[in-house]
């Protein structure tokens, strides 16, 4: 050891180890201080998008497109029952799957976990209204797709309905490794919403 | 001298030796990878259970099925024979990877796709594939298998060149049905 660090290792060791610990507090606090205490920060708020304005969550480009009410949507893949006075609730919606790979939007993570806000929390059936035909759509990758989102209510709940909050969803995709097989999306959580107004459409003998 | 260097180069020798290792460990997936089979437009590919002669590859902007449906797009169709070899399957695993983008046969209107396939005896028939728009360019790899799980079965590949492909105004997907040649 030379000569002239003596007296630096001569000053250490006379501070007393308590002052250590309670130099080391001191610094921890006053830096956390600095940062805003232990106080949560504050969320942002989730995103609120209109009519034709595009929310990406859980790699797809959502564009809720309109809103409707009816007595009853031929190939919505519903059927109201007229005996309890029930409505077909629509939300058109334009959908792109951004991610590598088709994917189905009636599965987990997908399309199918869009709902409307105040209605209860059930998954949508799911068509293509251009087809003419109710079937399992499948969104490919990069290829938007027109989709109708149906939900049964019952006509009071829809009433007076003039607009409605469309609530968007975000997830993660996980990778199948030693039981489980394939990718798969999971950990659904709600991360935007979108107002639109509400159209009530006319009885299905008046559409043509 | 000697003895100091010795434990160096043997750390370095053996941390560069584990990074080969490491580079050419399979990776778990491929103790269950599919068999493929190379197949080219005109003759027949013969998998474990599946047999498959395609016939020819379209590019079309608007498809049209016998049932009147009709959509607009970038359409790839390919027309093909399809038969079984030991028992009665549905032809589900039908997709077409372009540059990474892997998509899968159309289900929006009647195609030999997700149709019952008997030994055999092929049945004719045209699987349609809805691309995005400007993707018909590069290469696209075509698999065609029986199951959508292809693990550890069989899979049809063709390889497609997309740029020597014209594509029409508008094209058809065949009835499926008994093929006669």
């Amino acid at each position: 050891m030379p000569r002239r660090n003596q007296w630096a290792r001569a000053a250490i060791d006379r501070v007393p180890a308590r002052w250590l610990a309670t130099g080391a507090t001191g610094v921890f606090l006053a830096v956390t201080a600095a940062f805003g205490g232990l106080a949560s920060v504050p969320e942002p708020p989730l995103p609120e998008i209109g009519p034709g304005e595009t929310f990406t969550g859980a790699e797809l480009a959502m564009t809720p497109i309109r809103v409707t009410v009816a007595e009853e949507l031929e190939y919505s893949g519903l059927i109201a029952d007229a005996g309890v006075d029930e409505r077909v609730l629509t939300l058109i919606m334009d959908v792109t799957n951004l991610s590598d790979v088709p994917r189905r939007a009636e599965s987990d993570g997908s399309a199918s976990e869009v709902r409307i806000e105040g209605f209860p929390d059930v998954a949508p059936a799911i068509a293509r209204l251009e087809d003419e035909n109710f079937a399992v759509a499948w969104l490919q990758p990069n290829v938007p797709t027109q989709i109708a989102l149906s939900w049964l209510v019952s006509a009071d709940d829809v009433a007076d309905l003039t607009e409605v909050r469309v609530v968007l969803h975000t997830a993660t995709e996980y990778v199948g490794s030693s039981v489980m097989h394939g990718r798969y999306w999971d950990d659904v959580t709600v991360a935007g919403f979108a107002d639109l107004p509400v159209e009530e459409l006319p009885p299905a003998e008046d559409q043509s | 001298m000697m003895k100091k260097a010795l434990p160096w180069v043997a750390t370095v020798v053996l941390l560069i030796g584990a990074w080969f290792v490491q580079l050419i460990t399979p990776s778990d997936d491929v103790a269950a990878e599919p068999f493929l089979v190379a197949a080219s437009i005109g003759s027949e590919a013969v998998g474990r259970e599946i047999v498959v002669t395609v016939l020819e590859v379209r590019a079309a902007s608007t498809v049209t099925s016998s049932s009147g449906w009709s959509a607009e797009g970038t359409w790839l169709l390919v027309d093909l024979n399809a038969e079984t070899v030991t028992a009665d399957r549905l032809l589900q695993g039908a997709t077409l990877t372009i540059d990474g983008l892997e998509f899968r046969a159309s289900e929006r209107m009647d195609s030999i796709f997700s149709t019952k396939l008997v030994p055999g005896i092929p049945r004719t028939g045209t699987i349609a594939f809805e691309l995005p728009d400007a993707s018909l360019t590069g290469t696209g790899i075509l698999h065609l298998s029986l199951g959508d799980d292809t693990r550890l079965d069989s899979v049809i590949e063709l390889t497609i060149p997309l740029d020597e492909l014209t594509t029409s105004a508008e094209e058809s997907v065949h009835v499926t049905e008994w093929a006669t040649s």
